[in-house]
């Protein structure tokens, strides 16, 4: 189960490792829930993750610097970032589209912070949702992840008149 | 006397004096500019995140270096606080990458620095060293004693 939740971007600053080097896919999200998508995997996890993919021993992989590296983290979160939005339109009745996923392999504080400006200049908002995962394999291989929602000033509106309908629901 | 570092978060600006540094972690689009000032032994840092306000004056004085245009005279002003004489005030800038290709349209990066150096033209402060662009994160250190800012990437260290 995912531990999530929502932060102040300025606290988020103080509670990521922001020097710490981690693969990240980043989607931007079109529909009513606009916003932007990440998906983080800190530099060992993803080092597993490339080991269990490309049929590698595990701790054979050392660094992310191939096309195939790349890539096959890129699909995986692509995957995840898919999943996740398929998962939240459901929930919220309504439609969540990511664009192609772009790959960067490097500090955790400046792929934060690209996020934070450019939801800064659709609109301001000072809220992100933050799910923290670890998916075990059957080896019991942990890979920690997480999942990074910036939604925009509107996407925020329409997530708060869809709970407070629900709320009405049960009331009526 | 200790030494102590100070961490600059975004749209945050210090001022400090020798012995102490100054630090910010992790730079993608965001630009990291760093004033000094030789004689009096005073460094500034702001930690911008957007080249123009436009209007949007929200931002609380705790953050009040978000935007670049108002981020260069605060800081400017700042360090005049601190003894530092603008006549003797040199910049120094880093930061301004583009990380994720998704975001390339939008240019942050580049807007970013062109927006700082001209408003530091405009203060006549010189540039005179500068590392920004390209695809990489940085974190970027000023030492205080000495006005050397060094950057480093996941790849090694550099002093400009």
């Amino acid at each position: 189960m995912p531990k999530v939740e929502v932060v102040a971007i300025e606290e988020l600053q103080r509670l990521i490792d922001q020097d710490k080097i981690v693969a990240g896919i980043l989607v931007e999200l079109e529909g009513d829930l606009s916003g932007y998508l990440q998906v983080l995997f800190p530099a060992r996890s993803a080092f597993t993750l490339v080991d269990m993919l490309m049929g590698r021993t595990n701790g054979d992989t050392k660094s992310i610097e191939t096309d195939m590296e790349r890539s096959a983290l890129m699909e995986t979160g692509n995957i995840l970032a898919s999943s996740f939005c398929s998962a939240i339109a459901d929930f919220f009745h309504t439609t969540l589209m990511p664009t192609p996923p772009s790959f960067a392999f490097d500090m955790m504080g400046a792929m934060v912070e690209n996020a934070i400006i450019a939801v800064a200049q659709m609109q301001m908002t000072d809220q992100i949702i933050l799910f923290r995962c670890d998916f075990k394999d059957e080896k019991e291989l942990t890979i920690r992840g997480y999942i990074l929602m910036f939604p925009s000033f509107d996407a925020v509106k329409r997530i708060l008149s869809v709970l407070q309908g629900m709320v009405g629901d049960g009331e009526g | 006397m200790g030494k102590d570092s100070y961490y600059v978060g975004i749209g945050e600006m210090k001022v400090t004096h020798n012995p102490h540094q100054l630090i910010i972690m992790g730079l993608g689009s965001c630009i990291g500019l760093a004033l000094y000032d030789r004689n009096a032994k005073v460094g500034g840092m702001a930690h911008i995140m957007l080249p123009e306000s436009a209007g949007r004056c929200r931002c609380s004085t705790k953050r009040s270096c978000k935007f670049a245009d108002r981020a260069v005279p605060i800081l400017v002003d700042e360090m005049l606080r601190h003894n530092a004489a603008k006549s003797r005030m040199v910049a120094k800038l880093a930061g301004g990458a583009s990380l994720f290709t998704t975001m390339d349209t939008l240019r942050i990066g580049e807007k970013n620095a062109e927006m700082v150096k001209e408003k530091l033209r405009q203060e006549g402060i010189k540039v005179v060293a500068e590392d920004t662009g390209g695809n990489y994160a940085r974190t970027i250190k000023l030492d205080t004693c000495t006005g050397r800012l060094s950057v480093k990437t996941k790849d090694g260290v550099r002093v400009i």
